[in-house]
């Protein structure tokens, strides 16, 4: 027999949270002829618990699915179910948060009434509207700013608040549409962390998005859409396993272990494609600079003995 | 004041809108239906059909069943500050600023000058509140589109009918509250604006006599004090105790001042009041409006004087001919001092006459059981200058000959004619008592009361109210070849007085009542246009609201001149309105096109409130009461139109795809 725990694990894999049967949908003018067909036959199925990504190029459809999903559109064809239900239903809409690709928030309102006001919508009680507001202000960190109209907002300050208020009714199911756009590195680190820590939770993400290296790090699964049709869908680490090359990494081997190691592959009949040390990706850089950056505040930039730091030459070797 | 469409009691009015009103919602939801039905049914086939609009009927019904007040609460703080942050408030500060230049073009020297205040306030608040209401309602849903605020709004559980009722409801707060400041400002503006009183000392007064016993009064006048004096005349008996009494002085400019004297010998003192009765909220109980014509048979209307406009009917003088109005349900409860009428005749003088004087008619009461009338006063009238005579409870004939007998008391019934000839008469000639014009038996002599006196025998047939409380007033003009003129509300009973403030709030209440209305345009149009095309369209409502009754006529091809193409065929041939259409292919044309666009206009007609019903600022600047009758039928009528416009902005967000 199973126990809870793993009974829990289990439901939460099956248990289908987002389907879509066919799901078309074709954008007309005003005289019902086809402009564009945006979405074709999609089918699609995203359990609880998982963090899905939809990938592809700008126009592929991936918006056009989640306004679907939340009802923003209504579906030429097919069917868009959320929680089991028509994805046209209000009430399915009290599980749900949504994070638009850009924050769509009324610019006239300060970050807690904003929050107070989108946590009236779900009537929640009064104590918990005001405990929720102050938790997210401070886990989205905008307690400095929270009594500033939105509008005196940056770009990065409106999306957090944006995020705050997609978690105000603690959803079930959570629909990112780009979401880290218009975030500084930091910003999209803790975005990918907090995605991370409601999957923890056990929310089920449904995110869309063209930055491949946050689908990457972070979804189970992914589908790409490729002009309304959806091209390939599976858990990331299998789309992205290369069969034919074996990945070895080991800590700073001096210089004459590579005769070694290459005559080992050699004798197995493999080949080395590369040796060396491995590059780190500009995002990792950034975030290990601005960390170094607070742990020693006084610490600056110097050339190095090359000669000038603003040559091509010297940063590239910088 | 002129009453043009005397409106029924609310009892008899909402059995019959209520009927209509929900044939119509009948129909319109049918319509609907079926309209729905055939789109879906074209494209989908007629079983996905069925099941699409069974659907949509049953969320439909579901949705109207869960609406959540805290989310509408909610959607309507949203818009209430929404309309704060959007400097709405500029719109308080224009009306301050209009208020203070008021004083320099407002004319202090009127005949009335509550009635200037009072129309002007009024006129300025419904202006500017009404295109208040208009502005921000018509841009909210369309801004929540322009900038996808609706995106974060409707993917929370907020159904279509909260969103439309949140909005309505917060502007409609937004403007209350502005309304409930300007009202209160308004009010002390008008109070203030006329509030003054005059100076009178010894040197202002002269004495003159007034008895062959050589009593003394004093009179003269007041000091100028906003381009007006008050005459002043204390009589004999005043003069001698004035301690605790006050006389009037005479009205000018619609009021007069009370005056008290303090202090004895070299101290006297003359001092007047502020003003009185300026501000009144006068109760008339009205009458049924018949004539009589020269030949003493009852008639509809009288005579038509040649004016274009058939509002009042006229009587020729020193004739059997009267303006008779009878009045129901008078009781001695009500009128325990006499009846206090008021009138304001219309004269038509056919010769000059003696022009330093008006022109003399005939008041008289006749009971309309018994035939019993008596003439009770003679007066003197001048074109449009309102009488106030009052009716005593006991009253004496004005003439009497020798024998004591009166030749104004008579005993007289009413005759008809009707169209086949036939003279039909309220009371048969055999039934007329004539003793009820005789001195009384009982020593009573010839005086008469208004009311039976209960378990008083002496007392029966000689009465003018009739015992189910009816009773006639007559006025008959006396100067050969002049003419009275009147419609129904020209003569009225002044049952009492409502509180001036009460009507002023009833007054605003209707503005309130007219800007609710725009709200709700302004909110509907807005969920499926953009907002100026929203705008444009309240306007239009608007427009058609204020002229409903020539629009309904227009539809209903009363118009002269005939329908819009008819009529831009006369201008263009510049042909006179009672020309006919040429007999050919193009008359028809115009006819047929007409017939269409009538309906068209018919249509938009029946779709917009009548807004001159809610325009009753007329009654407050006349001093007259606002009936509650009037406040219930506008009030019933706001939410009848109010009911089926939430729906349609309903089905309109309902429909609408949110991202398309």
């Amino acid at each position: 027999m199973l126990s809870f725990n793993a009974q829990l694990e289990l439901n939460m894999e099956t248990e289908v949270i987002i389907e879509t049967r066919n799901l078309t949908k074709t954008y007309r003018d005003f005289w019902g002829r086809q402009k564009v067909r945006a979405l074709s036959a999609l089918d699609l199925r995203i359990y609880r618990g998982e963090i899905f990504g939809l990938l592809g190029p700008n126009g592929s459809g991936k918006t056009t699915t989640t306004k679907l999903l939340l009802g923003l559109l209504f579906p030429s064809s097919g069917e868009a179910l959320v929680f089991g239900n028509p994805a046209d239903d209000v009430a399915k809409n009290e599980r749900i948060g949504y994070l638009p690709e850009e924050s769509y928030l009324y610019k006239f309102l300060n970050a807690e009434e904003t929050l107070d006001f989108y946590g009236r919508l779900f009537r929640l009680p009064t104590n918990i509207r005001r405990q929720r507001v102050r938790d997210l202000i401070d886990m989205v960190g905008l307690g400095w700013a929270k009594k500033r109209q939105l509008k005196e907002y940056s770009k990065g300050m409106t999306r957090r608040i944006g995020l705050a208020q997609a978690l105000i009714n603690d959803p079930e199911l959570i629909i990112m549409d780009e979401p880290t756009t218009g975030l500084d590195p930091i910003g999209c680190r803790e975005m990918k962390d907090l995605i991370l820590d409601l999957k923890r939770q056990g929310k089920t993400i449904l995110m869309c998005s063209h930055l491949l290296a946050d689908v990457q790090d972070v979804c189970d699964r992914i589908g790409i859409l490729y002009q309304g049709e959806l091209k390939e869908m599976g858990r990331v680490s299998d789309l992205l396993q290369i069969r034919d090359v074996t990945d070895i990494q080991t800590t700073k081997l001096p210089p004459e272990a590579e005769a070694e190691i290459r005559r080992v592959v050699e004798r197995f009949g493999g080949q080395v494609k590369s040796y060396g040390a491995p590059s780190s990706t500009l995002e990792e850089l950034f975030l290990k600079v601005v960390e170094e950056g607070k742990t020693h505040p006084g610490k600056r930039y110097q050339a190095n003995e090359s000669g000038d730091p603003n040559t091509l030459e010297s940063a590239k070797e910088d | 004041m002129v009453l043009e469409t005397q409106f029924p009691s609310f009892g008899e009015w909402i059995q019959e809108a209520a009927w209509v009103w929900t044939v119509r919602i009948g129909i319109f939801c049918l319509i609907a239906l079926v309209i729905g039905f055939l789109f879906t049914g074209i494209r989908m086939g007629p079983k996905r059909s069925w099941a699409i609009v069974s659907r949509a009927v049953k969320n439909t019904f579901s949705d109207l069943i869960h609406l959540s007040f805290k989310r509408i609460f909610a959607i309507a703080i949203l818009s209430f500050k929404e309309a704060l942050r959007r400097k709405i408030l500029i719109g308080f500060a224009i009306f301050i600023v209009i208020l203070l230049f008021a004083g320099m073009f407002l004319d202090t020297r009127s005949p009335d000058p509550a009635r200037l205040y009072i129309n002007f306030i009024f006129w300025v608040n419904a202006a500017l509140i009404l295109l208040l209401a208009l502005f921000i309602s018509a841009f909210s849903i369309p801004n929540d589109f322009k900038y996808k605020t609706i995106y974060t709004l409707a993917t929370k559980p907020v159904r279509a009918g909260e969103i439309i009722l949140g909005r309505i409801l917060g502007f409609t707060l937004m403007c209350s509250a502005m309304l409930l400041v300007m009202g209160v400002v308004s009010y002390g503006f008008v109070i203030r604006s006329v509030a003054h009183t005059h100076t009178l000392t010894a040197d202002d007064l002269r004495y003159v006599d007034t008895t062959k016993e050589g009593e003394r009064a004093l009179e003269g006048k007041t000091s100028l004090v906003k381009e007006h004096r008050h005459e002043v005349y204390l009589p004999p008996e005043f003069l001698k105790n004035p301690t605790g009494k006050t006389v009037m002085t005479d009205v000018n400019q619609g009021h007069s001042h009370q005056v008290s004297i303090v202090g004895q010998g070299k101290d006297r003192q003359y001092q007047l009041s502020g003003v009185k009765n300026m501000f009144t909220a006068r109760v008339p109980v009205y009458g049924k409006l018949r004539f009589r014509d020269t030949s003493g048979y009852d008639t509809e209307k009288g005579i038509n004087v040649g004016d274009e406009w058939e509002y009042r009917s006229f009587i020729q003088g020193s004739s059997d001919a009267a303006l008779i109005w009878q009045f129901k349900d008078i009781k001695p409860e009500s009128f325990p001092d006499g009846l206090p009428i008021e009138m304001t005749l219309g004269v038509f003088r056919t010769h000059k006459g003696n022009i330093e004087r008006g022109v003399m008619g005939v008041l008289a009461v006749r009971n309309p059981e018994t035939g019993l009338m008596v003439e009770v006063c003679q007066f003197e009238s001048v074109e449009f200058n309102t009488k106030r005579i009052l009716v005593p409870r006991k009253i004496k004939p004005l003439y009497y000959d020798k024998k004591g007998k009166s030749s104004s008391v008579q005993v007289i019934s009413c005759k008809t004619k009707l169209p086949n000839g036939t003279v039909v008469y309220d009371i048969p000639e055999n039934k007329l008592n004539p003793a009820y014009a005789q001195p009384s038996a009982s020593g009573d002599g010839l005086e008469f009361d208004l009311f039976q006196q209960p378990g008083s025998k002496s007392s029966v047939g000689r009465s003018l109210v009739s015992s189910d409380g009816r009773v006639e007033v007559w006025v008959s003009c006396e100067d050969p070849m002049q003419y009275f003129g009147a419609a129904a509300p020209d003569l009225y009973i002044r049952a009492y007085d409502e509180y001036f403030t009460i009507n002023f709030i009833k007054g605003f209440f209707c503005i309130w009542l007219e800007m609710f209305l725009i709200i709700v345009y302004g909110v509907i149009l807005s969920s499926f246009l953009s907002a100026p095309i929203a705008i444009l369209g309240t306007l239009f409502i608007m427009v058609t609201g204020v002229f409903h009754q020539y629009v309904v006529k227009l539809a209903n091809g009363m118009t002269e001149g005939g329908g819009v193409l008819e009529s831009m065929y006369r201008l263009l041939r510049q042909d006179n309105m009672i020309t006919e259409l040429p007999d050919n292919i193009l008359g028809d044309f115009i006819r047929m096109s007409d017939q269409a666009i009538n309906y068209v206009i018919g249509f938009v007609g029946y779709m917009a409130p009548d807004l001159s019903q809610f325009a009753n600022s007329e009654y407050v600047a006349s001093g007259f009461n606002i009936p509650w009758n009037l406040i219930s039928i506008d009030a019933m009528t706001t939410l009848a139109f109010f009911i089926p416009l939430f729906f349609i902005g309903y089905l309109c967000m309902k429909l609408r795809e949110i991202a398309a």
